[in-house]
């Protein structure tokens, strides 16, 4: 009896340790959540050429799981968005700085996959990225992103429905400005709006811009159930970095960015 | 006799009218419109903040002034340098800086447009190394400096701009933000701006580190502040500012006229 008894324990102990060692920070593929945070972060950490796209969710015990890593590069990546889906779908957005072009990229995980499938290019062939937002509405993403083309940077978009994602289209007319930075979320009329800053030549400064997409529905508003301004976001993330916010409870404020 | 009092009288007229006219001759007007590096801040002149138009202030002005003023071009050289300040305005509030380039430069050369009156007026424009500090893209420091080059053009001034000067320590690529700045002089060219340009990055360029650059690696030492200074009077002063009339003949006139009988 005592052997089997010690074998017993033995099997008793690992089955709490094993668990612990998938804390492991740096191990990636490994996020999997059984039902959607109250917030998802990205932000990127860089260090002898090497670049990385870091996340976490803060679940319902207030508490942000420990820093995962999502992508490793060579090439420098900015503006990183983590999104789920009201299916448990991820999605991971980025912009990749090659040396003359700037893609916008992402990848997907189904909710009951371990591994990102490989990731998709969703716009290139421009310069510079000042700026990605992601919304969700039903089964659709609307994707806004800040590129230059023609020597200064403009608002474009794509949006996903039913697997298939449109053209790019720009969200302003042509211009001799910049415009960058945008902004995304859905209002209280069902139309998702995206804001941007753009330059103004009488303020030599910058304004807010925007512009609304009618989602052609019709339901009742329903106060988002997280309120983004209670948000304590996570101290690991390196002060003065700028990180993006995804809530994916929300139906309104659903992302943001900040900086500690 | 009084054939030689008329010479005499002739000839003193004829030396004070044009001394007269000469002293009217007012000197060119040159505003130095930039960051630290324009303002000449290095470590033999570690000055800090905006240099407030001081004329013959900061190793540029004053080398830039001595070559004009030995070319018989003297010229009033303005310190329009701010240290440590970015082309334009930041899009992100927490990095604004009131005294960006485009914020200031309107006010700074009607400033001296009121100190000093000008045969020509000419504003030196070198901006930009200090844009990654204020999340400014390569591509925004160049629309910047459009806009610098359009208000001077507005004040009457000429624009010269140039290229950024080296940077070893910045983490931005200097590259970007000079084609940036090159295309924009280009585009403002073609679109009839008064505007000239230097490329005082490649000419420093290649004997930067051992020759040009101060220790900190952004800011140029003297040899590179005068080597700045002389490039813009070979490339463009020494063609747009006229030298003063050359008096030197008038003695010989009044020997002449004195020898006459």
């Amino acid at each position: 009896m005592k052997p089997l008894l010690l074998f017993t324990h033995i099997l008793f102990a690992l089955s709490i340790a094993v668990p612990q060692l998938g804390h492991a920070d740096s191990k990636p593929d490994s996020i999997t959540v059984a039902q959607p945070p109250r917030a998802l972060v990205a932000w990127i950490e860089a260090s002898n050429g090497i670049y990385q796209i870091l996340t976490s969710a803060l679940g319902d015990d207030d508490k942000w799981s420990l820093p995962h890593v999502q992508l490793t590069s060579k090439s420098a990546i900015a503006s990183p968005n983590f999104v789920q889906l009201n299916n448990g779908t991820h999605y991971l957005f980025w912009a990749q700085l090659d040396q003359e072009n700037a893609s916008i990229r992402y990848k997907t995980k189904q909710a009951n996959e371990k591994k990102w499938r490989d990731e998709v290019i969703l716009d290139e062939g421009k310069k510079e990225n000042i700026g990605i937002s992601v919304t969700r509405h039903a089964d659709q993403l609307w994707v806004f992103w800040a590129s230059t083309q023609n020597n200064l940077p403009d608002i474009l978009y794509k949006t996903f429905e039913s697997g298939v994602w449109s053209e790019a289209k720009p969200v302003h007319p042509a211009n001799r400005i910049p415009d960058l930075k945008p902004r995304s979320y859905i209002n209280d009329k069902n139309e998702i709006v995206v804001e941007w800053l753009t330059f103004s030549n009488i303020q030599s400064s910058y304004t807010v811009a925007k512009k609304s997409f009618d989602l052609k529905v019709d339901h009742a508003f329903e106060p988002d159930p997280i309120a983004v301004e209670d948000i304590k976001f996570p101290d690991f993330i390196p002060t003065g970095r700028v990180a993006s916010a995804h809530f994916p409870l929300n139906t309104y404020q659903q992302s943001m960015t900040f900086s500690n | 006799m009084t054939k030689k009092i008329s010479n005499i009288l002739f000839a003193v007229y004829l030396a004070v009218g044009t001394q007269t006219a000469y002293a009217k001759q007012d000197p060119a007007v040159i505003a130095l419109f930039g960051d630290s590096i324009l303002q000449g801040f290095n470590q033999a002149f570690p000055v800090q903040g905006f240099a407030m138009g001081q004329v013959n202030f900061g190793r540029p002005s004053i080398e830039l002034n001595r070559i004009l003023t030995e070319s018989n071009r003297p010229s009033i050289v303005s310190n329009l340098g701010f240290g440590g300040t970015p082309s334009g305005p930041s899009s992100n509030p927490a990095l604004q800086s009131s005294a960006n380039g485009v914020a200031r430069i309107r006010n700074d050369l009607i400033s001296l447009k009121n100190q000093f009156s000008g045969s020509a007026y000419f504003v030196l424009i070198m901006y930009g190394t200090n844009d990654f500090a204020f999340d400014i893209p390569a591509s925004i420091t160049g629309f910047n400096n459009g806009l610098l080059i359009e208000e001077a053009n507005n004040l009457g001034f000429t624009a010269i701009v140039s290229t950024i000067t080296p940077c070893d320590t910045c983490p931005n690529d200097v590259n970007d933000i000079n084609s940036a700045i090159v295309d924009e002089v280009v585009r403002r060219f073609n679109a009839g701006a008064d505007v000239h340009f230097t490329n005082n990055h490649d000419l420093l360029r290649a004997s930067w580190v051992g020759l040009y650059s101060d220790p900190d690696g952004v800011h140029p030492n003297n040899a590179g502040y005068d080597r700045i200074a002389q490039n813009w009077f070979d490339t463009h002063l020494e063609r747009l500012i006229e030298p003063r009339n050359n008096t030197a003949y008038f003695p010989a006139v009044i020997d002449l006229l004195l020898s006459e009988q």
